[in-house]
């Protein structure tokens, strides 16, 4: 017998995984014209039909009112009449979508509503219960308590699958501490699907230190606090950037938990200003002082190391021009501070991001702001700064010195065209 | 007058006297209701009989016992309560069962039970015949209109024998019957005889007549005998006037002739006498029965071997009645019998559909009495059929019950094993579809716990046509509750995946959905409608409660067979039974206590149901009023979320 060619079901719609046969239109061994109507489908949206693209005689593989998977035969058009060697049933049981799906038993992992709720809290990745049909807050509990390690996980295992191969004989082995091995297990989750690009913009620092010389009390050396309390607000507007890749989708993060990296003698940890979107400069720039004397003395807890949705590293301190920073792991971008060029005034800013979730041009519009935001805080208080201890509120009398909130006093133009400042809380009844 | 006749008056007579002998000496237990006075009537009818014919009586059936099947010896026996007894002493005076003889002492059920054992003689073209005797008391029955009207309708060959003794117990006729016996019979166009007792030549040869008439015309007949019951209705409650009763005494027919041949009469009385006296010294020393011949516990273990089934592109009713179709063609003892079950109408569900024209001589359609339709039924059962009742809505089952309970429920072990009623009554339970408080209830927890009769429940997740064939081959009397808003589903349509769906062993097996690979947490029991309803809500139960769920479906819930269950809950602690009728008194009720008392560790139940009132008309209130998914999952997530019991 010679075939001509097949028809399969087509894949109309991605939400359908098989389909309804309506209607068929010839019986076996009519001679179909190219452009006949063989067959009418029914999806679950709407019902499509099927030609014929050639002309011959045809052999149906289905019968009217069964479901067809994706992609399973429907007809074949040969050139000569077909032998009856295989019964209408017999094929009919093959395509049966329910008995596909039963012989090989595929089947998704789902989540409690309490175990996401964990899961969510602990910035746990979902893929660690691969293979798992059911995964309650039990097994998410178990997974995090400390005999963890006795829980099969797949992706752990590819992991460290490499450290059990026998070492080559010209080498001698220092084993790498946990904390390194975390680190590793933590940077390999994205990176390892090397899909990450990095886009790098300058960013001139003329003024920005004067800027924070006056106004933030521990880090006066680095832009990292104006730098969080910027990524905090354009996180919201670019929430691809505060999200991560899972599986077929993008998981956003519901707070922006900007996280910053620390590596000063006791390992790089990671730790988090929660709710960066919502924080005050002064009050970023006290947390982060805060979670470095913590780091120091060993002493982070969980909640400060869980759950951060956003990364900047800072090596403005360590003289370097550029850097590639990896992404951790349920990130999607991670910011990276340079040095500042003294002569130039400049320092380079380079963001990773995970091409799965966002790409290049969207991140560049994200750091480009960013920049346009920091720059702009050497504006108002290099060149135009006036003496705060003159600004005074015209209606309560309250020097823009004395004033605690970092909103600062407003400018206006009364009735008669005079010039005037008015702070905050006069101008909310103002 | 033959002197062979007069004897086994006399017979009569003197078995019964002896029969309120023994009871006053008490070794006789229970109560005996005599036909002194009214033998000749039995006597009439059993004369114009041939072996292949049947009788069936009621409470006052000696007579009509030993008239027929000349078992002196089996009737003291049973009344005496031996092993040796016609029904090993189970049945005694009421209940007597030998070869083509049955009596039942409930009054007028047994007609549409007779009415069904004369269709199966027709059916089977033997030419064979019955008599069922009832009282004038028994006038007051509905079970012998509906049945009436049926023998007339269908041209059944069943005689009617009413034996009118002008007292039903203690109550005359003149205070609770109206109008005329006969003219009863007669509106349904049934042809009538009259006789009495002491007119016997002419009872004898109207008899013989009426017999004659039944048997060649293949019609029903009914007879209306005048008699006088000459005791009590049962021992010493008698309120008649002495006079009224001797007045009758003189002109009975054995007073008579003891005044005119006294020689004869005592030759006869004499023989009689020593034949009885010899009969109750030989049996008054005889075993009774024993327990384990009455009764054995069936072992009700359930298998646990597991298949997986699969989804069947059909709708349940096409199942159902593609089973029917199959069945009928090829055997010849399945009757189908049921209200508006004629096609091309096919039955308010169109399970029937088709049938009639397939086999017009096996498909039943009955006017709209319940009562005959499986009392006819049973009487089929007991005549080598396999009646399959439909009863259109499950909320008319009550007017069935007696012949459920007090019929195909209790032959098998009244009648001490000698017969079978293997009737298969089907109807279709619960709601959901708007037909508001009497055509919607569920009311399968009247239905379980009868005796002798299995209870099976379809559900969209096995093929009906499994469950069906196994029907046809079990001997007892089955209830198959079918579900209304099921019968338009297709088999296993609703496959969650990550469950594995497979069925045990059991000739009604039960259906399990486990998790592919968890251990369940939680096992939840159902059946019937709600397995659907379950099924279709698995995979939200265990988002929202947090527990790997296990569904145990079962098919057969009653008797219960808890084995698949226990193994479960064994694992999980936690059972939760979803039912679509009230939950109190209920399957789930049931299935608790009998899970309690295998269990030695304690574990945490609940009962899902529906609200203990009728089911509203109304789509609103009716959704709430049975379980429905969101309330399936809030109450487990109330009661079993984050909860260690043990």
């Amino acid at each position: 017998m010679k075939m001509l060619y097949e028809i399969r079901v087509p894949q109309e719609s991605v939400n359908d995984q098989s389909l309804t046969v309506l209607e068929l239109f010839f019986e076996a061994n009519d001679l179909v014209k190219k452009g006949d109507i063989i067959a009418e489908l029914e999806t679950s949206k709407t019902t499509l039909t099927v030609e014929a693209e050639k002309e011959g005689f045809i052999k149906y593989f289905c019968k009217k009112g069964d479901e067809l998977v994706i992609n399973s035969l429907i007809a074949q058009i040969s050139g000569q009449v077909h032998a009856s060697d295989v019964t209408l049933e017999e094929f009919s049981a093959i395509t049966r979508a329910d008995e596909v799906i039963q012989s090989s038993i595929t089947y998704n992992t789902i989540f409690s509503s309490q175990a996401l709720e964990i899961i969510v809290a602990n910035s746990l990745d979902k893929g660690q219960f691969a293979g798992r049909d059911f995964v309650s807050s039990a097994d998410v509990k178990l997974l995090l308590s400390p005999k963890a390690s006795s829980i099969p996980n797949t992706q752990l295992k590819t992991i460290s699958s490499a450290r059990e191969l026998p070492p080559p004989g010209n080498v001698y082995l220092e084993k790498i501490s946990s904390n390194k091995q975390r680190e590793i297990e933590y940077l390999s989750h994205v990176q390892s699907a090397s899909l990450v690009s990095v886009i790098n913009t300058w960013l001139d620092l003329t003024g920005v230190d004067e800027y924070l010389h006056a106004n933030l009390q521990y880090f006066k050396q680095t832009i990292l606090p104006i730098v969080i309390y910027e990524c905090g607000r354009l996180l919201v507007k670019h929430r691809e950037l505060n999200a991560y890749y899972f599986h077929d989708s993008l998981a956003y993060y519901k707070q922006v938990n900007v996280g910053f990296a620390i590596d000063i003698d006791n390992g790089l940890k990671v730790v988090g200003i929660r709710n960066a979107n919502e924080k005050t400069i002064h009050q970023i720039d006290n947390e982060a002082f805060r979670l470095a004397n913590l780091y120091q003395d060993n002493a982070l807890t969980v909640e400060s190391l869980s759950e951060i949705t956003f990364t900047i590293t800072d090596l403005s301190g360590e003289g370097v021009f550029s850097f590639h920073p990896l992404i951790n792991r349920n990130n999607a971008a991670i910011l990276g501070i340079s040095s500042l060029d003294k002569k130039t005034k400049r320092c380079m800013l380079s963001l990773a991001f995970d091409h799965r979730v966002t790409e290049g041009r969207k991140a560049s519009v994200f750091l480009a702001e960013l920049r346009e935001r920091i720059e702009s805080y050497k504006s108002n208080y290099s060149d135009e700064r006036i003496d705060s201890g003159l600004v005074e509120c015209s209606k309560c009398l309250k020097k823009l010195s004395e004033e605690i909130s970092e909103v600062g006093f407003a400018e206006y133009i009364d009735r008669k065209g005079k010039k005037g400042y008015i702070c905050q809380s006069c101008f909310k009844g103002f | 007058m033959n002197h062979k006749e007069i004897k086994k008056a006399l017979l009569i007579r003197k078995v019964e006297e002896k029969f309120l002998e023994l009871f006053s000496q008490g070794k006789l237990n229970g109560t005996v209701h005599t036909c002194v006075g009214q033998e000749f009537s039995a006597i009439a009818f059993a004369g114009q009989l041939k072996s292949k014919d049947f009788v069936f009586s009621n409470h006052r059936c000696h007579g009509h016992y030993i008239a027929f099947t000349d078992d002196t010896r089996g009737l003291i026996a049973e009344l005496l309560g031996k092993k040796s007894g016609t029904c090993g002493g189970v049945g005694s005076s009421q209940h007597l069962c030998n070869e083509n003889f049955f009596s039942n002492g409930i009054q007028g059920g047994i007609v549409p039970v007779a009415a069904g054992f004369a269709l199966a003689n027709k059916l089977k073209e033997n030419h064979a015949i019955g008599v069922v005797y009832i009282g004038d008391g028994t006038l007051g029955e509905g079970a012998l209109y509906e049945t009436l009207n049926i023998i007339s309708k269908w041209e059944i060959p069943l005689m009617i024998v009413c034996e009118n003794n002008f007292y039903a117990q203690s109550t005359p006729q003149s205070i609770n019957l109206a109008g005329d016996i006969l003219l009863r019979a007669e509106s349904f166009g049934i042809k009538t005889f009259k006789g009495n007792t002491w007119d016997l030549e002419n009872l004898l040869a109207d008899s013989k007549d009426s017999i004659e008439f039944v048997r060649s015309n293949c019609k029903p007949a009914f007879f209306l005998v005048e008699t006088y019951r000459l005791n009590a209705h049962s021992k010493g409650d008698d309120d008649r006037s002495k006079e009224e009763v001797n007045s009758f005494k003189e002109k009975d027919f054995l007073t008579l002739f003891q005044k005119e041949q006294p020689e004869y009469y005592s030759i006869y009385l004499k023989e009689i006498e020593v034949s009885i006296e010899s009969f109750v010294q030989e049996i008054i020393g005889e075993d009774e029965l024993a327990l384990e011949d009455y009764f054995k516990p069936k072992n009700s273990s359930s298998s646990d071997k597991w298949q997986a089934i699969e989804p069947i592109n059909k709708r349940q009713v096409e199942l159902i009645n593609h089973f029917f179709a199959t069945e009928m063609k090829q055997n010849d003892e399945v009757v189908f019998i049921g209200e508006d079950v004629l096609s091309p109408y096919g039955g308010a569900f169109k399970v029937a559909r088709d049938l009639s024209f397939m086999r017009p001589d096996r498909v039943f359609s009955t006017p709209i009495s319940e009562s005959a339709i499986v009392g006819i039924s049973n009487g089929l059962a007991l005549n080598g059929f396999k009646p399959f009742a439909e009863i259109m809505f499950g909320d008319f089952m009550t007017l069935a019950f007696d012949q459920i309970v007090n019929h195909a429920s209790k032959f098998h072990h009244i009648f001490n094993h000698k017969v079978n009623c293997p009737v298969v009554i089907r109807t279709p339970m619960g709601g959901r579809r708007g037909y508001g408080p009497t055509h919607s209830q569920t009311l399968d927890k009247f239905l379980i716990g009868i005796d002798n009769v299995l209870v099976i429940a379809l559900n969209t997740l096995i093929d009906p046509g499994i469950l069906f064939k196994n029907v046809v081959s079990y001997q007892h009397p089955v209830i198959i509750i079918e579900n209304k808003t099921d019968y338009g589903k297709k088999i296993l349509s609703q496959k969650a995946s990550n469950f594995v769906f497979e069925i045990n062993e059991d000739l009604f097996p039960v259906v399990r959905v486990r998790p592919v690979v968890s251990a369940p947490e939680i096992t939840i029991v159902t059946y019937g409608g709600m397995a659907d309803l379950v099924v279709s809500s698995i995979e939200e139960i265990f988002l929202e409660t947090d527990l790997k769920p296990e569904v145990i479906i079962l098919t057969q819930i009653s008797p219960l067979n808890n084995s698949s269950i226990l193994r479960s809950v064994i694992k999980t602690k936690k059972l939760v039974i979803v039912e679509e009728g009230s939950a109190e008194g209920g399957i789930g009720s049931e299935v608790i206590a009998s899970i309690m008392e295998r269990l030695e560790v304690p574990i945490k139940v609940r009962r899902v149901a529906g609200m203990p009132v009728p089911i509203p008309s109304v789509k609103t209130l009716e959704n709430i009023v049975l379980p429905e998914k969101n309330r399936i999952v809030s109450e487990i997530k109330l009661h079993f979320r984050n909860e260690d019991v043990v």
